[in-house]
């Protein structure tokens, strides 16, 4: 079954995220903050850039996010694929934007990642749970 | 040049505390958890690993071995 342990005092929940590249041969992992509070998942344009992404792409759409201080507009892409807390998911839509570096991660691990799975976060024991439903 | 040795992740917490980190020689566990790398760059400012990372090609990984400030709460 995977599971992650995580400290229960700490301020936000990081896991690391295996992203694959856009061509398919390579891949990077990097730290992204857990957040059922996100629609979509986020990752840092840097990021995306060195993955093959190309963010700046201008025909790229560009989506509308409410964030808590306001709104913005991000480029919308798909990543062939993400890993995370055990488990893959194919074609993942991403939007490239960047977190501040005190955040201590490059991006937001959101609920379109979460969609198919059963996430279980046991917080007085610090274990994320994440597997299939049948 | 010669390679940095392969680390554990508490090895390399202990080693480089508090700094962004770019490893290469990756190898996860079976939940997508870093268990060991090779440290090829690390600083206290991210936007430098991020520059790093065009040196370098392959499996790599961003690493954070701080966490945020307990004085701050995070909301996104």
């Amino acid at each position: 079954m995977p599971r992650v342990v995580f400290d229960p005092s700490v301020s936000s929940i990081v896991v690391d995220l295996l992203i694959e590249a856009a061509d398919g041969r390579s891949s990077l992992v990097v730290p992204v903050v857990l957040d059922t509070g996100a629609s979509l998942t986020i990752l840092a344009t840097d990021i995306m850039a060195r993955l093959g992404y190309d963010p700046a792409n201008p025909e790229l759409q560009r989506q509308r996010i409410v964030t808590g201080s306001g709104i913005e507009y991000a480029p919308r892409t798909t990543v062939r694929s993400a890993t995370a807390i055990g488990q893959k998911v194919t074609n993942l839509d991403v939007l490239c934007h960047d977190l501040p570096p005190e955040s201590g991660a490059d991006g937001l691990l959101g609920l379109n990642f979460f969609r198919q799975f059963k996430l279980t976060l046991r917080f007085r024991k610090g274990i994320i749970e994440l597997n299939r439903e049948r | 040049m010669a390679k940095t040795p392969l680390l554990t992740k508490e090895k390399i917490k202990a080693k480089y505390p508090n700094q962004w980190l770019l490893l290469e020689d990756i190898e996860l566990d079976a939940s997508t958890s870093l268990r060991r790398g090779r440290v090829i760059a690390h600083s206290k400012d991210r936007d430098e690993i991020h520059r790093a990372l065009k040196k370098y090609a392959g499996n790599l990984c961003v690493h954070f071995t701080g966490t945020v400030s307990p004085d701050t709460a995070v909301i996104f």
